[in-house]
C-alpha cells in the first residue's frame, strides 16, 4: 500500500511493528519441523567415495509469488547408485503461508530439478517482474523462467545457459554492461567422471586416514560468463557465452562461491570467485568504466586483478582453499569488504576493501583465524542478526570427509558459527544463541533473509544428507531496522516487434547516455546508503552469496536505537541516484526507480 | 663317535683353564683394572693399566681395544685409531674394535673410512645392532635414505629394544614423508624407553606434519613432562596449540620457553605468531623483533614482521623486512607476496608487478613439488 509520496518518488511503505522479545541474547531455534520444510538434502552415500558426493548444495530465499515475504527453495543431489524412475529426490520449492508454515509447491511451479543439483541463484533476467530462478549442477544447469502466476518455464535451451558437460557450482546474476538486463556468471568446479577417478579410483590420504581423492589431481572446470541480449520472438531472453572473450575461462580453477558487488567503487559490478585449493579471483570490470568501452561493438573486458588486489591469497600470500564468499561493510566505512570461507586447519578470511582496488587479509586483526581454524567454512553471510548497525558473521561448517572421525583425526560433523562484530573485532557467540546451532551437522550453503517480516533476520541452513535447519531469529528486532525493496526501472517490451528492435538498438543505448536506461528489476547492483544519527551504513543488492545460495534480494539494516533514519540513498546500477529523507523505522521501504 | 666326543671333551676342558689362566694371568689382571679405573674416569690410570696388559700380552685384542677407547676419550685420535688397528690386527674378526674405529672415523669427519669400519664390524658380528645404527646414521646424513633405513630396521631387528635405533628409523622415514610409519617407529621407542624425551619430540613433529595438531600436543606435552627443560619441545608445543585455537596456552608455553632459554629465537618468533593470530599485531612484532635480535638470519621472522607492518599500514617498514627476508631466501613466496603488494600499495606499479611475477612463479614451482610430495606419501 502505497501511502505518500516524498521528492517525487513513490514509497510504498509497509508498516511492521517490530515484536520486542524479552530474551537478552538474539537465540536461533530451528523450526524446521513445524515448519514442513522436512526435505532430506541428498549428496551421494554414507561412504562419500568420491568428490562428486561430498560437495552438497545451497538454497534460495526470494519471493517467487510477489506476495511480500521469502520462499524457499532448496536445491537437492543425486547418488552415483540412482534412485528407481520416479523416486529420487527433487530441488524442492516452498511457498511461506506465514507464521513459519511452508507448502511444498514444487510440483505445481515446475521446478522439481532432479540430477545433481549444486547451487542457485535468483534474478528477474527478463525483467518482467517476477524473479527467476538458476540452479547450477553437476552436468548441466538450469534457467526456470517465472511465469507469474505460480509457476515456472524450463527456458534453458531457448536462453542457451545450459553449461553443458561442466560441473557447475556457483552463479550470479548481474547487469555487468549497464545495459538493463541481466547477465550470468557460473563457476564451475573440476571436470569429473566418476568412471574415471583420480588415482585409478584407489584412495588418498589425508592425515593419514585413507579418502576419495581430489580435487587436487583432477582437472579444473572453466568458468562461463553469459551475457544477455535481451528477448528473442518468444519473448525468452537469448545469453551468449562470452567467457572466452572475456577471459573467464582461461584458468581452469575450482570455482565455488562467486559473489558480484562493486568492489573499486567505480559504479560497475566485479566478479569475485572462491576456488577450492586455487588462488581466488578478482574480474575487475572494465566495460563501462573503459572510456574507449567495448560495448559499442559487443565486446567486454575484464581484468583479473586478484592477486595485486590481495584478495586472492591468505595475506601471508597462501592459497586457500575458498568455498563460500560473501561481500558486506562490516566496518561501515562504506566499501564493501569480502569474506571467505575455506577448508579445516585454515581460517576463514576476512578481506578489508582498503579502497582504490586494495585488500588486505585482515582475519587476525579482528579476531577470526583462531576460531574458525578447525572448522571447514561453507556458507556464510555478513549480516546484522541483532540490528546493532553493524555485520555479524555466520558461518554454516562441516568437513568432506566421514573417515576423519572414527579415525579420531577430525569432526565430520561439526557446529555452525556466530560471530558478534564488536566494532573493529568479531567475538564468537555460538553457544548463547541456542543449542541448534551447536547441534553438529554436515553443513554446507545457508541462506538469509527476514521469512517471518519480524524485523530481523532469519537463516536457513543446509546440511549435507540431513534436513536444513529454518534458524528462527528471536529477538534480533529488539533494536530498530530498515528493509529496502528496490525495484529497477526496465520493463519487458511486450509486442514482438519492439522486442526485436530492443535487441538491435540496446547496445547502443547504455552507451549514448549513461542514464538512458534503467536498471534490471531485481535492482541486482544497486547500492543502498542509510544514514541514521551517527550511522551510516551500505549495502549493495546481489544475486549469488555465501556457498552455492541466494539470499533475500532486499536489503535489511539495523538501526540499533535510532527509530528514525534520516537518508536513504540509492544508486541504481544505470547510474541514477535516489534519495529519500525522514523515514520511520521499522518498516520496509520500497523505492522504485524513475 | 665315542672318539669324537672324547676329543670334543678335551678340547673343552683346554679352553676352560686356558680362560682360567687368562682371567687369572697378568694381563688379564692389569685389562681388569684398567676397566674398574675407565669406570671411576681415571683415565691416565686405566690406560697405563691397558698398556701393562699389553706388554704382558701383545695380542691382547681387547685391551688394545680399550687403549683405543681411552685415547678418543682423550681427543688423541690418531693414536686411538692405531690402538684400534692393533686390536684389529690382533684378532681381524673383532667387530667391537672395527665399530670403535668406525666411531672415530665417523667423528673426524672421514664418512667413507667410518662406513667401511662399520661394514666389517657388522661382517664380523651382524649382531651388533649399534654398528647397523651408526651406519645408518651416516646414510641418513649422506641423504642415501634407502640405505639408512634398511641399517635402521637391520638395529631394531637384532635387537628390538634398541630405542635410539627405532627414533632414529623414525627420523627417517619422516625426512621421506613416511610419516605413520615414522609415528609407529617413534612409538616403538617410546614403549621399549618410556623416558625417551626426544622420541616424543619427534612424534610430535611427525604428527604436526600430518596435520594431526592435536596429537602432536600429546607428544610435545609427554615430552617436556619428561624434560621440563627441553626448549625446543615446549616451543613447538606452543605452536601446536595455536594450530588448535588454544591460543592462551600457546602464549603460556612459549613466555614459559623465553624463561627457561631468553635466547631462542624461535620461541619468541613463535610467540609473535601467536599473538599475531589472536590480533594482537605490537606485541607480535615486539616478539619478532626480539628473534630477528637473536637471529638476525630468521627469514621468516622477517616475513611475518613484514606481514605485520603490512597490517600496521607501515609499507615502508614491510618492503624493508620483506626485502630482508628475500636477501636471506630468495625462495620465499610469502616475501615476494608481501613485497609486491606493499609496492603496490606504495604507488611502486612496475615493481610490484614484478614482484608479484616471481611470485606466481615461486608458486607454481611449489605446487609441483607439492603434487611429487603428494604421490610420495600415497
Amino acid at each position: 500500500m502505497c501511502v505518500r509520496r516524498l521528492t517525487s518518488h513513490y514509497i510504498c511503505l509497509l508498516l511492521f511493528w517490530a515484536g520486542l522479545a524479552s530474551g537478552e541474547q538474539v537465540q536461533f531455534v530451528d523450526v524446521s519441523g513445524q515448519a514442513g520444510v522436512t526435505v532430506r538434502v541428498i549428496c551421494g552415500g554414507p561412504e562419500q567415495r568420491y568428490i562428486l558426493e561430498s560437495m552438497s548444495s545451497g538454497a534460495a530465499l526470494f519471493d517467487y509469488d510477489n506476495d511480500g515475504d521469502l520462499d524457499l527453495y532448496i536445491v537437492n543431489g543425486w547418488t552415483l547408485e540412482g534412485f528407481p524412475p520416479g523416486s529420487g529426490p527433487t530441488s524442492r520449492l516452498y511457498r511461506n503461508e506465514g507464521s513459519w508454515r511452508f507448502t511444498d509447491v514444487t510440483a505445481r511451479a515446475g521446478v522439481g530439478h532432479t540430477g545433481w543439483g549444486m547451487g542457485c541463484c535468483v534474478g528477474d533476467f527478463d525483467n518482467d517482474g517476477h524473479e527467476d530462478l538458476y540452479v547450477t549442477g553437476w552436468g548441466s544447469g538450469v534457467l526456470y523462467r517465472n511465469n507469474g502466476d505460480g509457476t515456472f518455464s524450463d527456458v534453458t535451451k531457448q536462453a542457451g545457459v545450459g553449461n553443458e558437460g561442466h560441473w557447475g557450482a556457483g552463479c550470479a546474476f548481474g547487469d555487468l554492461d549497464g545495459d538493463g538486463d541481466l547477465d550470468l556468471y557460473v563457476s564451475n568446479y573440476v571436470l569429473f567422471d566418476p568412471a574415471r577417478p583420480p588415482n585409478g579410483g584407489r584412495p588418498c590420504l589425508y592425515k593419514g586416514v585413507e579418502v576419495y581423492c581430489g580435487p587436487q589431481g583432477l582437472p579444473g572446470d572453466p568458468d562461463r560468463l553469459y551475457r544477455n541480449d535481451g528477448p528473442g520472438r518468444d519473448g525468452v531472453p537469448r545469453f551468449t557465452d562470452v567467457s572466452r572473450e572475456t577471459g573467464v575461462d582461461s584458468g581452469a580453477f575450482y570455482g565455488l562461491g562467486v559473489v558480484m558487488a562493486d568492489l573499486d567503487d567505480d559504479g560497475d559490478l566485479d566478479i569475485y570467485v572462491a576456488n577450492d585449493s586455487n588462488p581466488n579471483l578478482l574480474y575487475r570490470n572494465e566495460v563501462i568504466r573503459n572510456p574507449k568501452s567495448e560495448i559499442r561493438n559487443g565486446e567486454w573486458a575484464f581484468t583479473e586483478v586478484g592477486a595485486e588486489s590481495g584478495a586472492a591469497y591468505s595475506g601471508d600470500g597462501q592459497a586457500q582453499a575458498g568455498m563460500g564468499v560473501t561481500a558486506g561493510d562490516y566496518d561501515n566505512d562504506g566499501r564493501l569488504d569480502l569474506f571467505v570461507t575455506n577448508y579445516v586447519d585454515d581460517y576463514n578470511t576476512l578481506y578489508h576493501n582498503d579502497g582504490e582496488g586494495f585488500f588486505t587479509d585482515v582475519s587476525h586483526a579482528v579476531g577470526l583465524v583462531a576460531p574458525t581454524f578447525p572448522f571447514m567454512g561453507w556458507g556464510a553471510e555478513l549480516f546484522d542478526y541483532d540490528n546493532d548497525g553493524r555485520l555479524d558473521l555466520f558461518v554454516n561448517n562441516g568437513h568432506l570427509f566421514p573417515q576423519v572421525e572414527p579415525a579420531g583425526v577430525g569432526l565430520y560433523t561439526q557446529r555452525k558459527m556466530l560471530f558478534h562484530n564488536e566494532g573493529g573485532r568479531f567475538r564468537e557467540v555460538t553457544p548463547e544463541a541456542g543449542s541448534a546451532l551447536m547441534g553438529r551437522r554436515v553443513g554446507r550453503g545457508a541462506a538469509f533473509g527476514d521469512i517471518d517480516s519480524d524485523g530481523d533476520v532469519d537463516v536457513v541452513a543446509v546440511n549435507m544428507n540431513d534436513r536444513p535447519m529454518l534458524l528462527r531469529n528471536e529477538g534480533g528486532n529488539q533494536n530498530h531496522w530498515i528493509r529496502v525493496k528496490l525495484v529497477g526501472g526496465a520493463k519487458t517490451v511486450l509486442s514482438p516487434e519492439s522486442r526485436v528492435l530492443s535487441q538491435k538498438t540496446k547496445e547502443h543505448s547504455a552507451l549514448s547516455t549513461q542514464h538512458s536506461a534503467l536498471s534490471n528489476r531485481s535492482a541486482i547492483g544497486a547500492r543502498v546508503r542509510v544514514v541514521a544519527g551517527g550511522l551510516t551504513q551500505v549495502g549493495q543488492v546481489k544475486s549469488g552469496s555465501g556457498y552455492l545460495s541466494q539470499n533475500d534480494l532486499r536489503l535489511h539494516f539495523g538501526l540499533g536505537g535510532h527509530a528514525q533514519v534520516d537518508a536513504v540513498e540509492v544508486q541504481w546500477p544505470s547510474g541514477r541516484a535516489q534519495k529519500v529523507r525522514g523515514i520511520k523505522a521499522d518498516q520496509e521501504l520500497v523505492i522504485r526507480e524513475e | 663317535m665315542r672318539r669324537r666326543v672324547a676329543l670334543t671333551g678335551v678340547a673343552l676342558i683346554l679352553v676352560a683353564v686356558a680362560a682360567f689362566f687368562l682371567r687369572r694371568g697378568p694381563a688379564a689382571q692389569h685389562y681388569r683394572s684398567g676397566l674398574t679405573q675407565v669406570e671411576q674416569g681415571r683415565l691416565t690410570e686405566a690406560l697405563a693399566a691397558f698398556q701393562k696388559a699389553v706388554e704382558a700380552r701383545p695380542d691382547f685384542a681387547e685391551a688394545h681395544d680399550q687403549i683405543g677407547v681411552v685415547y678418543a676419550r682423550q681427543g688423541r685420535y690418531e693414536a686411538a685409531a692405531n690402538a684400534f688397528r692393533r686390536a684389529i690386527q690382533a684378532r681381524p674378526g673383532f667387530a667391537e674394535a672395527h665399530y670403535h674405529l668406525g666411531l672415530l672415523f665417523a667423528a673426524q669427519g672421514a664418512t667413507g673410512r667410518a662406513v667401511s669400519a662399520f661394514r666389517e664390524a657388522v661382517r664380523a658380528d651382524p649382531r651388533l645392532a649399534d654398528a647397523h645404527n651408526q651406519l645408518g646414521l651416516l646414510f641418513a646424513r649422506a641423504g642415501q635414505h634407502g640405505e639408512a633405513l634398511s641399517a635402521f630396521r637391520k638395529a631394531v631387528e637384532v635387537r628390538p629394544d634398541f630405542a635410539e635405533a627405532h627414533n632414529n628409523l623414525g627420523l627417517t622415514l619422516a625426512a621421506q614423508l613416511q610419516l605413520e610409519e615414522a609415528v609407529r617407529a617413534f612409538s616403538r621407542a617410546v614403549e621399549v624407553r618410556p623416558g625417551f624425551a626426544d622420541a616424543y619430540y619427534n612424534m610430535g613433529m611427525a604428527f604436526g606434519k600430518m596435520g594431526q595438531a592435536a596429537r602432536a600436543i600429546a607428544s610435545f606435552e609427554k615430552a617436556v613432562e619428561l624434560r621440563p627443560e627441553f626448549v625446543e619441545a615446549r616451543t613447538l608445543l606452543g605452536w601446536a596449540y595455536t594450530r588448535v585455537g588454544r591460543h592462551d596456552a600457546a602464549i603460556l608455553a612459549l613466555q614459559r620457553a623465553i624463561a627457561d632459554r631468553p635466547d631462542y629465537a624461535d620461541a619468541h618468533y613463535h610467540l609473535g605468531k601467536a599473538c599475531a593470530e589472536l590480533g594482537r599485531t605490537a606485541e607480535a612484532m615486539e616478539a619478532y623483533r626480539t628473534a630477528l635480535t637473536l637471529r638476525p638470519d630468521h627469514a621468516q621472522a622477517w616475513v611475518d614482521l613484514g606481514l605485520a607492518c603490512a597490517a600496521q599500514r607501515d609499507l615502508a617498514g614491510a618492503i624493508s623486512a620483506f626485502e630482508k627476508a628475500i636477501a636471506l631466501h630468495p625462495g620465499s613466496s610469502e616475501a615476494h607476496f608481501g613485497l609486491g603488494n606493499a609496492y603496490l600499495r606504495s604507488g611502486r606499479r612496475e615493481e610490484g608487478q614484478r614482484e608479484m611475477a616471481v611470485f606466481r612463479q615461486l608458486k607454481a614451482e611449489e605446487a609441483r613439488r607439492e603434487r611429487y610430495d603428494r604421490q610420495r606419501m600415497r
